[in-house]
């Protein structure tokens, strides 16, 4: 089904809105496609149109809040296995063609805090940050029920991709100032670009990625959280809330426990993916917290690769009175992983589907619901 | 207070010049080798290994301890070898082929050099066979493997394989971990230990070792 925007805030906010949401919210992991294809999977099964998911239209605002570079990426090497080239940062990187999308950068440009002032100006605001001219189509489209989402650079996530995770744990230590300035300089200019372009659609939903956690906990604690990351969201989600946003949405893998009050404290109120091969439980979450954030994903994706009773299980265990009615969106964790047959698939969707008292797949369709 | 528990303590806070000053100061007391190691620099890691564990101190911490340690082991290295003092045990560490995290494995790394293992660091992407030849040829009494991704995990199972192959599966422990990686996957594979966090890892590393 395509919820609106009204439907969608309301359910994020706890209001039950008559029906219980089920989306996927990334897709099939790399490889799956192709065993999916060998099991006799139909195209619009892999493309994920077949099953009908549940999404809500949606549409970014035309403008940019993280680093321009005016870099171009270079290609240095390209094999059938890999591709190392220097990206839009000036980063070395290299991208393993089989097992991921994503690049892995080898190095960093921030080494000192000369290295921060020298580019700077990446982050700075600039009126080119805006596309005036795609503004009015947006707006139309928000007045047709869509969703307007506004990306700002991670509190962890952007400073790691300029100093690597390892150095920016050491440089909350050593040098905080650097890592002030820098989320200072970057809350000032995601503001001054969201005055200009909310000023004429208002926003919905902030939206930030993190994924600053692994199955032992987070990469930073709430020590860090409220001294560096904190102050920086709120300043962005006052000047969201004063635009119109319901919805402060936290992008995070891994066991994120430790740092959900702090993040809490600081405006997030929907979290995802919530990833249960690191300890995320929704609905233990939710039996704490009640009704106070959403959240989004929480169905282990590893489940599916085991047997059809361990879908059952986990289905049985995730769908209860506690989770239903409003503030959860019921997904699997992240990637559909490689290794779940299409048949455990389409019986995952199809039993989560009754479960959630949704009819039987009637349509098709499909839209990332990862923000 | 003596000075092995100013290092101690100076060590947690990550106080990283402190520490070196310290370690100077009781090497220039006479204060064996070995103790300054022990009582000192170990004693602390391990403390915020426990911590890291108990989730009362994060990977910052960590990271900022490990880099104090290593400005007092810097040290203590010369020093070592001639006084005769061993390391716990020898450990090569890598993350799998076609798998690039390298966060967690460098974490398990530093709890390893805080419990005194010596660590051969492969780095990431690294094949069963690299694995194995390392273990042969530096004697090493455990391979740690660290994936990340269901795509790669299988690599895990070719250690474990390749390590029966070349005969050594007997004098070799086979740790496993990563995100994906569970108990009940390393006894099905036939690895020997799976521990959920780094601090665990060395834990366990020091038993098979001693
Ligand atoms: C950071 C991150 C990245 C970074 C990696 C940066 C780097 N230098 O390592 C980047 C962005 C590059 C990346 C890329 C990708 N990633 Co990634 N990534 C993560 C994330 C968010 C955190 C990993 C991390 O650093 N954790 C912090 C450390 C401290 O924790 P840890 O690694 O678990 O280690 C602890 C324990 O596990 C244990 N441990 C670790 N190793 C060992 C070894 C032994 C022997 C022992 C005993 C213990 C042990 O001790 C550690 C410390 O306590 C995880 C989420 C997650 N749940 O782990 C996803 C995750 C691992 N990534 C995932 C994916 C899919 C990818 C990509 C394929 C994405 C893409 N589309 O391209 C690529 C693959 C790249 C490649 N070829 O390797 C998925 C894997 C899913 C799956 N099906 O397997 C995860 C689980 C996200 C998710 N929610 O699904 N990723």
């Amino acid at each position: 089904m395509i919820w609106t925007r009204e439907q969608y805030i309301a359910h994020c906010n706890f209001e039950f809105t008559g029906r219980e949401m089920f989306c996927e919210l990334f897709g099939p992991l790399l490889q799956l496609e192709e065993e999916w294809r060998q099991q006799g999977a139909s195209e619009k099964e892999i493309a994920m149109t077949a099953f009908d998911w549940d999404y809500v239209l949606k549409t970014g605002l035309p403008c940019r809040t993280g680093a321009v570079t005016g870099l171009k990426p270079i290609i240095l090497e390209d094999t059938p296995d890999h591709t190392l080239s220097i990206d839009n940062m000036g980063r070395k990187s290299l991208l393993h063609k089989k097992a991921a999308t994503i690049p892995l950068p080898l190095e960093y440009p921030v080494k000192t805090a000369d290295d921060w002032l020298k580019i700077k100006h990446w982050y700075t605001f600039d009126e080119s940050r805006i596309d005036y001219g795609a503004i009015e189509s947006r707006k139309a489209l928000r007045d047709k029920g869509y969703l307007t989402l506004f990306s700002f650079p991670g509190g962890f996530d952007e400073p790691r991709q300029l100093l690597g995770e390892e150095e920016l744990c050491i440089a909350y230590y050593e040098d905080p100032e650097l890592i002030q300035d820098m989320l200072e300089t970057m809350a000032d200019t995601a503001i001054k670009v969201m005055e200009r372009v909310c000023d004429k659609v208002p926003l919905d939903n902030l939206c930030v990625h993190e994924d600053l956690a692994g199955k032992s906990g987070p990469l930073i604690g709430p020590a860090q959280v409220n001294e560096f990351v904190a102050p920086y969201y709120k300043k962005v989600w006052e000047a969201a809330k004063s635009f119109g946003a319901k919805i402060f949405s936290q992008d995070s893998d891994g066991n994120i426990e430790p740092v959900i009050d702090a993040f809490y404290d600081a405006g997030v109120n929907l979290f995802y993916p919530f990833e249960p091969a690191a300890g995320m439980d929704m609905v233990k979450t939710k039996q704490k917290y009640g009704k106070k954030f959403c959240i989004k994903g929480g169905i282990d994706k590893h489940v599916l690769r085991k047997e059809k009773e361990d879908i059952r299980k986990e289905l049985e265990y995730k769908i209860c009175d506690i989770t239903k009615g409003g503030g959860t969106i019921f997904a699997l964790d992240h990637r559909i992983p490689n290794g779940v047959s299409i048949e455990n698939y389409r019986y995952y969707v199809n039993l989560g589907r009754e479960m959630l008292g949704l009819p039987p797949i009637q349509g098709e369709g499909w839209q990332r619901m990862a923000f | 207070m003596s000075i092995l528990v100013e290092i101690s303590e100076n060590l947690q806070r990550g106080k990283a010049k402190v520490v070196k000053e310290l370690v100077q100061q009781a090497i220039d007391q006479g204060i064996p080798v070995e103790q300054i190691l022990n009582e000192g620099l170990l004693s602390g890691m391990s403390i915020i290994g426990e911590k890291f564990k108990n989730n009362e101190v994060y990977v910052p911490e960590v990271l900022v301890a490990a880099r104090a340690m290593n400005q007092g082991t810097q040290l203590l290295k010369p020093l070592m070898a001639a006084a005769g003092v061993k390391a716990v045990g020898k450990v090569c560490i890598g993350t799998v082929q076609g798998d690039l995290h390298d966060i967690g494995k460098n974490l398990v790394k530093m709890m390893l050099e805080g419990k005194g293992l010596e660590v051969v660091d492969l780095g990431t992407d690294v094949s069963a066979e690299t694995f194995v030849n390392t273990a042969i040829e530096q004697n090493c009494q455990i391979i740690c493997c660290s994936a990340l991704l269901t795509t790669t995990m299988n690599v895990m199972e070719d250690v474990v394989k390749k390590a029966t192959e070349a005969g050594i599966r007997d004098k070799v422990t086979i740790m496993i971990g990563g995100a994906p990686v569970s108990d009940d996957y390393c006894k099905k594979i036939g690895a020997d230990i799976y521990t959920s966090d780094a601090a665990s890892a060395a834990d366990a590393a020091v038993n098979v070792c001693s």
